[in-house]
This record gives C-alpha cells, structure tokens and sequence, in this order.
C-alpha cells in the first residue's frame, strides 16, 4: 500500500512527503498521475509511487497548508493541480535538509564513504 | 493514444462510488487517475473494461476504500497530536492558575477569583473533556472508554461545582453533592470491579481505587462545612446580650422618666426613640418571617437561636438591601438620619450619641449578622435615651 520499487517498502516509507514537495518545488503544479510518472522516469522505474500512497499524502498535505489545488475541468472530469504553499516551500527545504543529513549519517554509520588511502 | 468517452468517464466514477469511496475530493482525484492512465497505458484494441478491471488493482492490496481510509487515518493522526498537545498546555496553566488563585485567595489579595475561575474552566470545560477523547481513541477495551467516560464526567461535574462554590455562584451544592456522591459510590467501585480482574492492572487499580476514595472522601467531608456551632452560639449569645441590655435600659428610661419633669425636647426625643426602635423590631420580624416563610406577626418573640438559617444571605442581598418599602435598608437609613438630625437639632453638644450607621454591615452578609446590628442600633437607642434622661436629672 506505500511505495512499491526495487527497495524494499521499509527503506522508503516516510520519503514519499519530502518526494512528492521536492517535486512540486522544482515543477510548479503537477497532478496526480504526473506525479508518478515522473517519479518513475526519473528513477528509472526503481521507485513507484502507488496511488495508494500518493493521494493519501497530498490529502494530508492539501489540510497541512503545504500544498495548495487548483481545479480544471477536463471534460467531464476534475483534474486537480497540485502547487507549493509558502509553508510548503520551508516544509520542502527542511525535509529535504533533513534527509540529505540522513543519508550522511547512514553513509558514515555504515561505513560507505570510501576512505583515504583505500583508493 | 485512447479517447475516453463521457460514458465511461460516468461508469468510472459509478464504480468508485460504489467501491465505498466517498470523500468527493478523492473521488475527482481516482478518476482523473485512471482516467489518465487508461488514456496513456491502454494499448489499442484493448477492451475498455477488461483494461480497466486490469488495472484497478493497482490501486489497493484488498479493496479501493483503503485509499479512503489511509486518508483519514493520515488526518486523525495530526488531530491526535494536536490533541495532545492541546491536553499538556491547558493541564499545565489550569495547574498554575489554580495554584496561583488558592494562594492569591488564601492571602487575600486581588485577582485571586478570576485566576481561580480561569484555572477551573479552563480544566474543566478543555483539559477534560480532551481526557475523554483521548481515553476514547486509547483504550482499547469499550468498557473502560465508558468507565473512563463517567469518572471524567463527574470530575468535570465536581470541579466546576467547586469553582461556583468558591465563587458562591448559584447551583454550586447541587453540581458538587451529586457529582461527588455518584463518584465515589458509583465510579469508584465501577473502576475497581471491571479492572481488579485483569492480573496485570491489578496493583494499580487497587491504589488508584484507593487515593480516589480517600480524595473524594475528604472533598465530601469539607462539603458540608459551614460556621462552626461555637461561632453559631457565641453569635446568638451575643444577640441575646444586647437584647437584654436594651431591655434593661429600656426599663431604667421609664423608671427615670416622669412625664410632669420632663421638658418638651426630652418627651420628643423620647418618643422619636421609641418609635425607632419599635420600627427597627419590625425590620428584624419582617427578615426573620421571610427567611423562615412565616406571617410577620409570628415572627414576633422569635428567638435567634430558633431560626432555621441563620446563614440565609438571600434574605440580606435579595429582600433587605433591595426592596425600597418602609421596612427596607434604605427606609431604615433615612429614619436614623432623621433621628441623628433631631438630636443633633435638640442636643448640638451632644455629637457622641449620633448613630454611625454606615459603620454597621448591613449588605452582603447573612441574616444573623444583620440582626445582631440591627440590635446594635437598638441598644444605642436605648442608651442615648437613658443618658439624656440621666443627664436632665
């Protein structure tokens, strides 16, 4: 129901906030389903965003105030737009902060930084 | 590319609908989805049905209402933390205002009733009703939300009755007696028999039950606590003193007053004291006969020491102070004026023996208190009259 790719569900839970924002961030407003393909085409197919995960977090993110909508009709169907908030904006660039911090810890907690000498 | 017509745009959203999808926001966002991916992903010839019932399992592991639920346990969650939140910040400062008002209350310096009302209402109307949504959403057993339920209900109950008491608001008895007796001999022993069975809550529950009935217990012994019978009878034998000293003076006035003696300015203020004090005997017959919902003729030759609530404050605050008839504060103050104004006319030199009414507590206190100074002003009455009678001699 979270996240299905390459890795397992565990490794990527709790990243699909900081994904989805740093989406919004760097394309304006995107919809749902540009959402996943976009994440899937950038990743090579490795990370796919189920829909099951997806608009759960955009809901959450939409009562947050992170994440405003905009609404148009296509035909006769509603397409909502997804767009970072100002709060969304600081929200994106401590979650990706905190992640890149994340990832150096992890890197020197499991020893994957190549060192000195070694190379 | 597939173009997807208005009738399959329909049948979609009919069958998220009937999947049990019901927020129309998620509802818009499914089919735009499936919508989108059929248009991109369907390969042409596909059956537009076949396709569709292929793909919809992309969408859950068991059903398409998870999507919905996953949704509003995302949202419960922020309310829950929210709450929680809420929960510290409003047990902390009704903590600090209570301790701040009993003390502010204790010293009897100013602010003390609004930081104590804060502090109640403040526990009372938001720290608990919080602690039963709380212990709703935590507890895991349904009779323990309901157990939990009740004994919140009755703190909320009893803590506001507390808070009216202190603040001698209307209902305060009422609010703190029953919630207090209901809890103690209803919550109390409704907690301790549905949780003393499980091993592993035992210890707990047996202490809990007990600080709790010890707690409770002590808030109903300080319930009925009112003046102490010492202070009840050392107020009646201070009535029946002046009564008697007034009588006795009284008595000595006519031994000493002889009506072929006396000067014209002695015989009326004799007779304007007289008048007084026989208008002040029926001030005190009228509030002794409306606080013990008695004719007035009966309430003539009631002994203080007889009434049935002396306390009664409703009596003083809603009847003597108020009412502007001729046995009222107000005709009472206007008489005494009117004597001190004769005697001051008949007497110039005489300035000791004014009445100082205004130095008497007449408003804001209860009928006993009242009485005993409307005594007061009799004895005074009757000394003047007798000094005056002494000093003509």
């Amino acid at each position: 129901m979270y996240v299905c790719s390459m890795y397992t569900s565990e490794l990527i839970k709790g990243t699909l906030k900081t994904i989805v924002l740093t989406l919004l961030k760097e394309n304006g407003r995107m919809y749902g389903y540009e959402i996943t393909q976009r994440v899937k085409d950038l990743t090579d197919g490795k990370i796919q965003i189920t829909e099951g995960a997806l608009y759960p977090t955009l809901h959450t993110l939409e009562k947050n105030g992170e994440v405003g909508i905009e609404e148009e009709y296509m035909g006769k169907r509603v397409r909502k737009y997804y767009t970072l908030t100002e709060q969304g904006q600081v929200t994106a660039r401590e979650k990706i902060n905190e992640f890149a911090d994340f990832i150096s810890t992890m890197k020197f907690l499991l020893d994957l930084q190549p060192k000195p000498g070694h190379a | 590319m597939h173009n997807i017509t208005d009738e399959q745009v329909d049948f979609i959203l009919e069958d998220i609908k009937a999947n049990g999808v019901i927020l129309e926001d998620l509802q818009n966002n499914l089919l735009d989805h499936i919508c989108c991916i059929i248009e991109h992903e369907m390969p042409e010839g596909e059956d537009f049905y076949r396709f569709y019932r292929k793909i919809l399992p992309r969408f859950f592991k068991n059903s398409l209402k998870e999507i919905q639920e996953e949704t509003e346990i995302l949202l419960t969650f922020k309310n829950y933390y929210a709450m929680k939140r809420t929960l510290k910040i409003s047990g902390l400062a009704s903590a600090l205002l209570t301790i701040t008002g009993a003390t502010l209350k204790t010293l009897h310096l100013p602010g003390a009733g609004v930081t104590i009302v804060l502090g109640g209402l403040l526990f009372s109307l938001v720290f608990m009703p919080l602690m039963i949504a709380l212990k709703f959403k935590d507890e895991e057993k349904q009779v323990d939300k309901w157990v939990f339920t009740l004994g919140f209900l009755l703190a909320i109950g009893a803590s506001v009755g507390i808070v009216f008491k202190l603040m001698h608001w209307p209902f305060a008895n009422i609010l703190m007696r029953s919630s207090i007796t209901a809890f103690i001999f209803v919550y109390v022993p409704v907690y301790y028999l549905t949780r003393v069975r499980r091993a592993e809550l035992r210890f707990n529950t047996t202490v809990n039950a007990v600080l709790m009935m010890a707690c409770g217990g002590m808030l109903y012994a300080l319930m009925n606590l009112g003046y102490s019978l010492k202070l009840e009878e050392s107020l009646y034998s201070a009535n029946n003193f002046t009564e008697a000293s007034k009588k006795d003076l009284n008595s000595a006035s006519t031994e000493l007053f002889s009506e072929e003696a006396a000067s014209d300015t002695l015989k009326a203020m004799r007779e304007l004291s007289r008048n007084m004090q026989e208008k002040i005997d029926a001030i005190k017959n009228d509030l002794i006969a409306f606080s013990e919902g008695i004719p007035s003729k009966k309430a003539a030759g009631f002994n203080v020491s007889q009434l049935s609530d002396p306390n009664n404050t409703d009596v003083i605050n809603k009847h003597f102070a108020v009412s502007t008839g001729e046995l009222s504060r107000q005709a009472l103050e206007e008489s005494v004026s009117a004597y001190n104004k004769e005697l001051k006319a008949y007497f110039p030199e005489k300035e000791e023996l004014q009445i100082k009414l205004e130095k008497l507590q007449l408003e804001k206190t209860n009928l006993i208190v009242v009485l005993n100074a409307l005594s007061q002003v009799q004895l005074q009455l009757a000394n003047n009259e007798y000094s005056l009678l002494l000093a003509a001699r």
